[in-house]
């Protein structure tokens, strides 16, 4: 099936060659636009046409449209926070109890050296 | 950054230009608009309806729609993407009036040598060859022809990178069964280039 993939992958950036005056039809239906046509700005286009200017919509469809990407990432972030937490408590216990270990040789020298 | 990388990212900044100066009303600046998304515009809207004139109609339509609506654009996905999934919603619209209105007996057309198949960035690339181009060609005009229920749910998703979620909302139909159709039309492209071969 791969060789398949391969040439959808090239279709993609293929396209069929309208009639040579389809800019010149398209450019003059515009040059006279007229009330009838603000039909077309129907409520499914109206909506289509608030949904992509939302932010929050289309970040909501990147996580519906990638759910195991947006886990990952979610899980990997999770890991990261209870990794740095983890080492913060290390260092902060290790500052603690390293002030108390330096302190009892040097106490213990001090004896041996009376 | 290679040559066709480069390429692409100028034909991005040109994008963003003519857009930002269509919104403030400059017309001759969406008429280039016009002029480079015409072509993908209507092969869109071929490959999903399957008939000259209305393929033409539909590009006018959408183009007449981004046309009304520019102004507002805010410009969050590309405009590409914006006019490539307003086409779509265009065409499956028609689609489902014309099932409606003609009974599904409309005389298709195929892919013929009269349709002329051209490669946006495939000039560009020495590794493709002649046998790929005809073997894309003949891939296309297998998709074409295809049924339907198998067509749509494949040039969705291995044309314009729809996720399966987002077909099956768009042709009522449940996941599974997108799935399996569009496992099924690979197949079945696999299986008509083996008798092409």
């Amino acid at each position: 099936m791969n060789y398949i993939n391969k040439y959808l992958k090239i279709a993609k950036d293929a396209v069929i060659k309208p009639s040579k005056d389809i800019d010149k039809k398209i450019i003059d239906r515009i040059s006279h636009i007229g009330k009838s046509d603000e039909k077309l700005l129907d409520e499914k286009f109206i909506d289509y046409f608030k949904k992509s200017n939302s932010r929050l919509y289309l970040t909501i469809e990147k996580i519906k449209n990638n759910p195991g990407t947006f886990m990952a990432a979610a899980i990997a972030v999770f890991f990261i926070i209870v990794f740095i937490a983890f080492m913060i408590k290390i260092f902060s216990s290790e500052e603690k109890t390293g002030g108390k270990n330096n302190r009892s040789p040097s106490s213990k020298d001090d004896t041996q050296q009376d | 950054m290679d040559k066709y990388n480069k390429g692409s990212k100028y034909r991005e900044i040109d994008e963003k230009v003519l857009v930002a100066k269509s919104k403030k009303g400059d017309k001759a600046a969406f008429e280039e608009l016009v002029k480079q998304f015409s072509k993908y515009v209507y092969t869109t809207a071929f490959f999903i309806l399957r008939d000259t004139y209305e393929a033409e109609d539909a590009s006018q339509e959408v183009f007449v729609k981004v046309y009304l609506s520019i102004k507002g654009f805010r410009g969050l996905s590309s405009f590409k993407t914006w006019i490539r999934k307003l086409t779509v919603n265009t065409c499956i619209d028609k689609l489902r009036l014309r099932s409606k209105i003609k009974d599904k007996k409309v005389s298709l057309e195929k892919i013929t040598e009269e349709h002329e198949i051209v490669f946006t960035k495939f000039s560009q690339s020495l590794e493709i060859g002649f046998f790929n181009k005809e073997t894309v060609k003949e891939v296309l005009k297998i998709i074409v022809n295809l049924d339907e229920s198998y067509r749509i749910p494949i040039i969705l998703r291995d044309l314009q990178d729809y996720s399966y979620r987002e077909i099956s909302e768009l042709t009522g139909k449940p996941i599974g069964t997108v799935k399996t159709n569009i496992h099924r039309a690979r197949k079945m492209i696999k299986e008509k280039l083996k008798m092409y071969r």
